[in-house]
Parts: C-alpha cells; sequence; structure tokens
C-alpha cells in the first residue's frame, strides 16, 4: 500500500503569502472602513459585492462616496475607472513577467492585480516562482481583503478603526514604495509621483494619480538619459 | 436595478478589462524593454501618489505629538525599506516606532 503523497505549497508560495498576510495588518483597518462605507449604503448587498468586483479600495470609497453625494451614474462611473486606471500599467508589466502562462491562469490572475500586488511581485518575487509568488501573494489579500470589507460593513461605524488607518495604509504604502527608490531612476519616480500627487490633490478623483503616473514616467526617461549620456 | 449595482457592475466590469486585457494579448503582443520601463515607472509613481496623498491626510486629521510619532514611524520604515530589508522588517520597524512613540507621547 502506497502512502497517498502530501502536495506541500512551494517555497515561493509562502513567500508571497507570508509577505502579503503582513501588509495585510496593515492595510485591515482600511478594509474595514470601505466596508463601514458599503454597510451604510443604500443598498448594502450591491455595495459590499463591489469588494470583489472593483476589488480596489480608493475606486470602491470614489463610487461610493459619489453614490451618497448623489452624483449621477455616469460621474460615479467616471470617477471610479479613473481612479483604476493605474491598473492597466500595473497589469501590463506583471503580463509580460506570466507571459507563458496558460490564458485561464492569466484571466485569473488579471482580476487579482492591485496596488500591493504588483509592487511585491515587481520588488521581490524569485525570477523562478513569480507564478506561486503570484498566487501565494494574491489569493491572500484577495480573502483577507474581502473578509475586512465584510467585518466593517457588518460592524458599522468606528472612530478608532480611522485612527488605525491614517497609521497602517501610509506605512504599508511606504513599505511598498520603498524597495523602488532604491535606483536612481526609481528614485525619480518616487519624487515626480509624490510631488505630483500633493499638486493635484484637489482634482477629480483619479485625475491626480494620473498626472503623477505621466510625470513619474518622464522623470524615469530623463534619469535614464542623463545616465547614458554620463556612460 | 438600484444605482448602486449598476455603478458597481458597471465599475467593476470596466476595472477587470482594464486589469486583463494586457494579460490576455501578452501571448500576442511583446512590451519592448523600453516600454516595459516606462509603464513601470509609471506604476511606481502611481503608488508614490496614493502614498504621497496619505501622508499628506496624517497631517491634517492628526496634530502635535501624534503627527509626529505617526511622521517618525513613516521614516523609520522608509529607512528600513530603502536598506533592502524584508516586508516584515519593514512593517515591524515602522509598527514598533510608532507603539514606542505613542507610549512616550502619553507618559510625557
Amino acid at each position: 500500500m502506497t502512502a497517498p503523497s502530501l502536495v506541500l505549497p512551494s517555497r515561493a508560495f509562502l513567500d508571497g503569502a507570508s509577505a502579503m498576510a503582513a501588509l495585510l495588518v496593515g492595510l485591515v483597518p482600511f478594509g474595514l472602513i470601505v466596508g463601514m462605507a458599503a454597510g451604510a449604503s443604500d443598498a448594502p448587498v450591491a455595495a459590499v459585492a463591489g469588494t470583489w468586483l472593483i476589488y480596489s479600495g480608493s475606486a470602491h470609497l470614489a463610487v461610493l462616496g459619489g453614490l451618497s453625494a448623489g452624483e449621477g451614474l455616469l460621474a460615479v462611473v467616471a470617477a471610479g475607472l479613473s481612479v483604476n486606471v493605474r491598473l492597466l500599467a500595473y497589469s501590463a508589466t506583471l503580463s509580460a513577467r506570466l507571459r507563458h502562462e496558460t490564458t485561464r491562469f492569466r484571466a485569473l490572475a488579471a482580476a487579482l492585480v492591485v496596488d500591493p500586488l504588483w509592487a511585491l511581485v515587481t520588488a521581490r518575487a524569485p525570477a523562478d516562482g513569480v507564478r506561486r509568488y503570484y498566487l501565494g501573494a494574491g489569493l491572500v489579500l484577495w480573502f483577507g481583503w474581502a473578509a475586512a470589507v465584510g467585518t466593517g460593513a457588518v460592524l458599522g461605524q468606528h472612530a478608532a478603526l480611522a485612527q488605525a488607518a491614517a497609521v497602517g495604509v501610509p506605512l504599508c504604502m511606504v513599505t511598498l514604495v520603498a524597495p523602488h527608490a532604491r535606483s536612481r531612476r526609481g528614485a525619480a519616480c518616487v519624487g515626480a509621483g509624490a510631488a505630483v500627487g500633493l499638486l493635484s490633490a484637489g482634482l477629480p478623483a483619479g485625475t491626480g494619480v494620473l498626472a503623477s503616473m505621466v510625470a513619474g514616467a518622464l522623470a524615469g526617461a530623463v534619469v535614464t538619459a542623463l545616465v547614458r549620456r554620463a556612460a | 436595478m438600484s444605482a448602486v449595482w449598476a455603478a458597481v457592475l458597471l465599475v467593476g466590469a470596466g476595472s477587470y478589462l482594464l486589469r486583463a486585457a494586457p494579460f490576455l494579448l501578452a501571448h500576442r503582443l511583446v512590451v519592448p524593454d523600453r516600454m516595459a520601463g516606462v509603464l513601470r515607472d509609471a506604476g511606481i509613481a502611481a503608488l508614490a501618489a496614493l502614498l504621497a496623498t496619505s501622508v499628506a491626510r496624517v497631517g491634517v486629521q492628526s496634530a502635535g505629538a501624534e503627527r509626529a510619532v505617526v511622521l517618525l514611524a513613516l521614516l523609520s520604515a522608509a529607512v528600513a525599506g530603502l536598506a533592502g530589508r524584508s516586508v516584515h522588517a519593514v512593517l515591524l520597524v515602522g509598527g514598533a516606532v510608532y507603539v514606542v512613540g505613542s507610549m512616550a507621547a502619553t507618559a510625557l
């Protein structure tokens, strides 16, 4: 009689899951806040369904905020999609690293794309284990985020959560951004993106991030050209 | 159908298209290295913009010692991240500085 084989997750899968689980601790307060906004909506089931369908806290909040402010459907949809346009750049970068996977896997992988996953995979995934690192990190965030938003919708308003999110969210963002700023080109992108993000904070939802992306791409191109010229 | 369902479905479908288009075309389109670099730079800048606005919110929503403690924690985490430390180490450094700083601020 042969013993049943035990299939263990690979090292890369566990590394991705572990890194994302650590980040999730900081992101949970933000998820709870999104959940509170969803729970306070006119149609809470639909609002909570946005957790999986929109799968981006900032776009989800933009949609819920717009609806609760009485904005029209077109304006709300435009705002939500503007906030999420950055996902196109994330997917374009990630898809190159998963080009050789099956269509079914790529269709699933696309649904998981969001800021923390992109930042972790591009900065920390091992070259020989991208698929598994991606799945480990992506699935932990998918289920963890959904749990946080669902819990927030049930719990309702809590002032302490806003304080926790005020620390947890920027701390997670620092963790994601810092590794990219270790090169001159990355540092220029971070500087340009942050400066334009601050200057355009008062613009309609999503516009500032788009302007920052353009500024970051330009800053990266300028630094690359300067480095080439110096060489 | 309520406006909430309509908005969630439309933004959800649009968001999935934004996510999926590059993945589903990846085997047909080869993104040149230069373009891949530009997209990566744009992604980094988007994250930096989100970080900057969340830090600015800290400046607005908190005051005095609390604001200083949060900013010190973020600075410590940034230094650890720039030094190439792991995700766990960066979060631990930032979290520890925040906890210790908050306790000190409360005691003073």
